[in-house]
This record gives C-alpha cells, sequence and structure tokens, in this order.
C-alpha cells in the first residue's frame, strides 16, 4: 500500500463558542479520493480550509507527505492543488493568459501543451481571450478547475467543484478526476453531489451539522 | 390597455421618492445647520486664506521664473481639473442608469429622451458647478484681479460644461472615436506642455488682463452658447443612448458610492479596474515568457505593452520635478519625486492588488506569501527606479552634490514612491469587527479614517530623512525604511 499524502488527526474547529468541526480524523493515499459530505454548514469547508492552511485548527494536526502543514512550505505549496471557490481572478489578464501564468510559475514542462489541452477540456478555447469579467459564473468555475490541472500536483483539493457546472460539464469533472485517481493523486473534495460521491469516493466522510 | 407617457413614469418616480422620504427638504436643512454654518464659515476662511497667500505671493514671487509659473498656475489647475473631470464623466457615462431604472425604466415604450434628459443637463451643469469654485481659487491664488478672476471662473466652468457636453454627444454617437474622447488626453498634454515649458524656464508670464480682451470674451461666449446648445437639444441626445450605453455607468456609480461611504479608497481602484475590463471584455492574449516567480513579473510586461499610456503617464509626470526645481523648490524637489512616484505607480500595482485581497490567488503559486507578492513588484519597481534616477538632474538644479549623491536621492525617492504605493495597494479594508468609536455618524472602525492617509503616511515617513538631510546618507537611511516597509507589507498574510 502507498504511502498517505494527507494525514489528518483529530482536527477541530470553533468560532467563539460555536463548535464547527470536531475531532475529524481522514488519511488519504495516492490514488484514492475522499469526499466530505453532509448538510449546509456541516463543516466541510472549515474541513478543507484546515486541511489547505487557509485557516488554523484550534486541535489536531495536518501532514501533507509525511511533513506537519505549514502552507509557507514551497514542498506543500508545489504539491498541493487547491480550488476552494471561484478565484479571484486578475481582472486584466485573459483566461489562457491565467493559466499560463500558473503554469509556468509551477514550472509545468511543456507549458503550452498542456494549457492547450486544459483549455480544450474545459471548454474555454473560445473564450481564451476573454477577461474574467465577460465570463459567465459557470465559465468562471471551469477556469478556477483548469487552472487546478495546468500544474504538476500529488494532493487535489477542491470544495463542491461541481457548483454552477452543466451536465456536461459535471460529467467531463467526473471523467478528469477519476484519471486523476489513475494517475496516482490523491483527492480530498467536499461535495453535495451524489454522482460524484458514487463515481469517485473511496472513502466518504459524513460530517453532521453541530447540535 | 394604453400606453404610459414619459411625464406619468417621471411622475411615478418622483412619487415613489417622495412616498418614502422621512425629511422634507426644509427639514433636512434645519437638520444640517451646523454643516451649513461651517461650510460658510469654513469657506469664508478659506477665501481669507487665499486672499493672504496671494498677497504672500506678489512679495515673494518676484524673479522672473516664479512669475511665470505663477501666471500660469491657475491654466495648469483647471486644465489637471477638466482632464480628470472628462475622464471620470467619460468613465461614467456621461449619462447613467442605475441597475434598478435599467431594468424597469429602459425597456418602457416610452421617448428615452424625455426620461434621460434631465440626467444629461444636470450632469452638464454639474460639471460647471465643480470647476467654478476651484478656478476661482486657483485666480485667487495667481493675483488676478476681480474682472479677469470672474471672466477666468466663467470660462473655466463654461469649457467643463461644454467638454461634458460633448461627451454626451460622443455616448450618443456610440462610436468608438469620437474628437470629443480625446479631450481629457488633449488637456493634460496642454498642462505637461505649459509645466515643461516652466522646466525649461521657457514659460510665458501671462497677462491676467487679456481674459477681459474682446477675443478671449468671445470664445467665453461661444463655450457658453455651446453649452446652451447642449442643454436644448438634451432630449434628442439621450434619446439615441442605447441601454449598453448608460447602464454600465449606473452600476459603477452605486460601486464607488460604496467604497467611497467606508473610505475604502482601495475598494474605489478594485471598482475602477473591473469597469474597464468589463467594458473591455477581451484582448489579445500573450502567452510565453519566463518561468516560476519571474513569470508573474512578466505578467506586468504584459500589461504595460496593453496599456501604454500608463508609461506615457509615467514618463510624462518627470516634468514636474523638473518644473518644481525651476521655480526654486530645492529640496521640495524630493517630496514632489516621492509623491508623482506613490500616485502613479498604483495602476502598475494591479497584481499586488488581487494578491492581497485573495489568499487564494496567493495559493495558486508554488512560494510563500513574500516572494510572490514581492514578485508582483519588480516591474513597478524597476520603472520608478528608472524614475527617480531620470529626476535626479532636476536635483542638481537646486543642489549643489556630487552626481553619486543626487542618483542615490533619485533612487530613493523612486523606492519612497514604491513603498507609499504598496502601502496604499495592501491596506487592510475597514474592520466593522473590531471595537467602534462612537461619532454622531453612528459606530466608526478605528481604521477608517486613517484609510484616507493611507500611502501619504509612508511617502512623508520615507521622504522626511531626505528632506532633512539632501545626502547620500539621508538617501541610504530612506532606503532602508522604504526597503523595511515594503518587505513588511509584502510578507504579511493576505486578508
Amino acid at each position: 500500500m502507498s504511502e498517505p499524502v494527507l494525514t489528518v488527526r483529530g482536527i477541530a474547529r470553533s468560532f467563539g463558542d460555536h463548535r464547527v468541526l470536531a475531532d475529524l480524523d481522514l488519511e488519504v493515499r495516492a490514488g484514492a479520493a475522499a469526499v466530505l459530505v453532509g448538510p449546509n454548514g456541516a463543516g466541510k469547508s472549515t474541513a478543507l480550509r484546515c486541511i489547505t492552511g487557509a485557516d488554523q485548527p484550534d486541535a489536531g494536526t495536518v501532514e501533507v507527505l509525511g511533513e506537519p502543514l505549514d502552507e509557507r512550505s514551497a514542498t506543500v505549496r508545489a504539491a498541493m492543488a487547491v480550488v476552494m471557490d471561484d478565484l479571484d481572478f486578475f481582472p486584466d489578464l485573459t483566461v489562457v493568459e491565467h493559466l499560463d501564468l500558473f503554469a509556468r510559475a509551477h514550472r509545468t514542462p511543456d507549458a503550452d501543451d498542456v494549457v492547450d489541452d486544459v483549455l480544450e477540456e474545459v471548454g474555454l478555447i473560445a473564450q481564451s481571450g476573454q477577461l474574467p469579467a465577460s465570463l459567465s459564473s459557470g465559465q468562471r468555475r471551469r477556469l478556477a478547475l483548469a487552472s487546478a490541472f495546468v500544474r504538476p500536483r500529488r494532493l487535489l483539493v477542491l470544495d463542491e467543484p461541481e457548483q454552477r457546472l452543466d451536465q456536461e460539464g459535471l460529467a467531463w469533472l467526473v471523467d478528469r478526476l477519476l484519471a486523476e485517481k489513475a494517475a496516482g493523486l490523491a483527492i480530498v473534495l467536499a461535495s453535495h453531489s451524489q454522482v460524484l460521491v458514487d463515481a469517485i469516493a473511496d472513502d466518504v466522510v459524513t460530517l453532521a451539522r453541530p447540535t | 390597455m394604453r400606453r404610459s407617457e414619459s411625464a406619468e413614469l417621471r411622475a411615478d418616480i418622483r412619487h415613489w421618492r417622495r412616498s418614502r422620504r422621512t425629511l422634507s427638504l426644509g427639514e433636512a436643512l434645519q437638520d444640517l445647520y451646523i454643516g451649513v454654518f461651517a461650510v460658510l464659515m469654513l469657506g469664508s476662511m478659506l477665501v481669507s486664506v487665499l486672499v493672504n497667500l496671494s498677497d504672500v505671493g506678489d512679495r515673494a514671487c518676484v524673479a522672473s521664473d516664479c512669475a511665470s509659473a505663477r501666471s500660469l498656475l491657475p491654466w495648469l489647475v483647471v486644465g489637471t481639473l477638466l482632464a480628470v473631470l472628462w475622464s471620470l464623466a467619460r468613465l461614467v457615462g456621461p449619462v447613467a442608469v442605475g441597475p434598478g431604472a435599467a431594468a424597469w425604466l429602459l425597456p418602457a415604450p416610452v421617448d428615452r429622451g424625455e426620461l434621460l434628459r434631465g440626467r444629461a443637463r444636470g450632469t452638464t451643469l454639474l460639471a460647471a458647478a465643480l470647476v467654478a469654485p476651484v478656478a476661482a481659487a486657483a485666480a485667487t491664488l495667481a493675483g488676478f484681479g476681480v474682472g479677469p478672476l470672474v471672466a477666468f471662473t466663467v470660462g473655466a466652468a463654461g469649457l467643463a460644461a461644454y467638454g461634458v457636453g460633448a461627451l454626451v454627444r460622443a455616448q450618443a454617437a456610440a462610436r468608438a472615436r469620437h474628437p470629443a474622447l480625446l479631450l481629457g488626453p488633449v488637456s493634460l498634454l496642454a498642462v505637461g506642455a505649459g509645466l515643461a515649458a516652466i522646466a525649461a524656464s521657457r514659460a510665458p508670464e501671462v497677462d491676467a488682463s487679456a481674459i477681459l480682451g474682446a477675443p478671449a470674451l468671445v470664445g467665453i461666449a461661444l463655450v457658453w452658447a455651446g453649452v446652451v446648445a447642449v442643454l436644448l437639444r438634451a432630449r434628442v441626445l439621450t434619446s439615441r443612448l442605447r441601454r449598453r450605453d448608460v447602464a454600465p455607468g449606473g452600476v459603477l456609480v452605486p460601486g464607488l458610492g460604496g467604497a467611497l461611504a467606508t473610505l475604502d479608497l482601495a475598494l474605489m481602484f478594485d471598482v475602477l479596474v473591473d469597469h474597464a475590463a468589463g467594458r473591455r471584455a477581451a484582448a489579445r492574449p500573450r502567452r510565453g515568457g519566463p518561468q516560476g516567480l519571474a513569470a508573474l513579473a512578466w505578467r506586468d510586461v504584459i500589461r504595460i505593452r496593453r496599456h501604454p499610456a500608463r508609461l506615457a503617464l509615467l514618463a510624462g509626470s518627470l516634468v514636474l520635478p523638473y518644473a518644481t526645481a525651476a521655480v526654486g523648490g530645492r529640496v521640495v524637489v524630493v517630496l514632489v519625486e516621492v509623491l508623482v512616484c506613490f500616485v502613479l505607480v498604483v495602476p502598475f500595482l494591479v497584481s499586488l492588488r488581487v494578491l492581497t485581497r485573495s489568499s487564494g490567488m496567493v495559493r495558486m503559486f508554488p512560494t510563500a506569501w513574500g516572494p510572490t507578492r514581492a514578485a508582483a513588484i519588480v516591474v513597478p519597481g524597476v520603472l520608478l527606479v528608472g524614475h527617480g534616477l531620470l529626476s535626479a538632474p532636476a536635483l542638481h538644479r537646486t543642489l549643489d552634490r556630487s552626481p553619486g549623491d543626487l542618483a542615490l536621492l533619485g533612487v530613493a525617492s523612486g523606492v519612497a514612491g514604491l513603498a507609499a504605493g504598496v502601502r496604499w495597494v495592501t491596506g487592510r479594508p475597514p474592520d466593522y469587527a473590531r471595537p467602534l468609536v462612537s461619532t454622531p455618524a453612528g459606530g466608526v472602525p478605528t481604521n477608517l479614517y486613517g484609510s484616507v492617509l493611507r500611502g501619504f503616511d509612508i511617502a512623508v515617513l520615507t521622504a522626511l530623512p531626505m528632506l532633512l538631510s539632501p545626502t547620500s546618507g539621508g538617501a541610504a537611511v530612506s532606503l532602508v525604511v522604504s526597503v523595511g516597509v515594503v518587505g513588511f507589507l509584502c510578507g504579511r498574510r493576505a486578508t
């Protein structure tokens, strides 16, 4: 069995007196996918924010590739591709310039080819010269997802990636995530889509709304 | 079913507004009496200060260069104001319709001109009302007599209104190229030419009384005739406006108003940048370039190629330190250079702004906060260091220093401007979750009023060592402070 890419031990998070997350354990290995499910307010996004370092848990530990999570660590940043929500894109860069930037910042080999392939996959070839402000909300979502696929990665963290995708987009996402798993990627995502959960989850973690 | 007339719709709007008011105009004015008194009192004090300053100018400004520059002052002030005003008017519309009205008023099957003419007339006259007091103040400072002052003020106000009226015509013509769209840039070029003449000590001393001559008075009359023509034709012009001509400005104005209400100037910048991007919609993509974080810096090069006017403005702004030196500004040249760099670097810091307001975007890069955001200031920094170096000869005119000292002062001024710009762009918005200070206007976050001074504080802090000691030592201290400020602000966690 492969080494765990992500190990979460007993993380908890409260906002004031309001406990959002309690004692969450999670282990994701290469080529496997863990899906967080639960109603709104159950703490899925909070858990993902703690896993990516965007938020600090009150208790518990997060390890990425065997190292304690430190979002400043270049190793962690290079290994972890995150799409939490719509990105706050650069308003004056076009769709393809965003992807080109991310690919080159991560020194992706054959960046031009990778960007072209991903653009075609997400159906944004025709919009490659558009600025983000002129994209529809679904297209912005596709661009945010595409930005995770133009760079090298070992762990993919997605928060409700199915949001605002049409049926065709959802089908593409399922195929893409299955391909990512087959390529040995570890995936953690939160989702309300049963289709997505059924298709890719190796481990389903159900979070309940705190009482 | 009978169609509504435009007059009925206007009456509906009036009724809707009046039915929701909580005060009559008289009651509002009664409540505002302290404000009215304050305006009157401060206004009269301001006039007194201006008159006294004018007297001081009469006594102190006797050298030929200074007298020439002083005689040009009102023209430069009004020219700059007109350029800003016309650019803003073009950005907003000038005729704009808010989202609500755009949704229900514009689709109504009535003459659109009847509904929008008031907005065109109001905007045109507002331009005149905004420019008149500034023109009068500048003319007072320049020592104009009463007659020339009145003529100058009336002319400037008329020019402002005429320009906005021409922009209404351009909006109605809906052409990408219309002569009126050049008004702002032409006005700015004229100001630049005036400053260049001062910098070269070739500025003529303008005789204020010439404005009372027949040609000038005829010109002013013609300008106002043009304004009256626009006001009379407002209905015809606005009836040609399409929804897409007036709706974007109607979205922009409340956005800017909301940001202004919280004194979040950086948010206003975001609104303006987003608005410009929304209007542009697309651009010719440019790919390639270096890898790693240099790729982020390279995007600033792409931006400059896409918006060369920003670079041209930065280059043109070099006349300001030279003009300051020409009128005997001495060490003040340093402060002017720092402030120019501060104000003009902000449009080059779009990457840094996004990386500040969005931790998600910072996380897209494989490096820590500090290096990622530092990459976003490499190109602006290089530009400002170049600007500072090119401004060094201006210092040479007023300070007897070695070329090395002057170069270091120039570089330190540019970097100080960068530090102030970074401070402005990375400022955190007012935090209403913090303890609030009780004021007559309600609870106010402690960092609200400070946000207005943001950037200027660092500009003064970094310029101070050079102002107190315009030597390589002062420049070195300033550089250390600036680099420290930039390092701290770039390394700070995104909001």
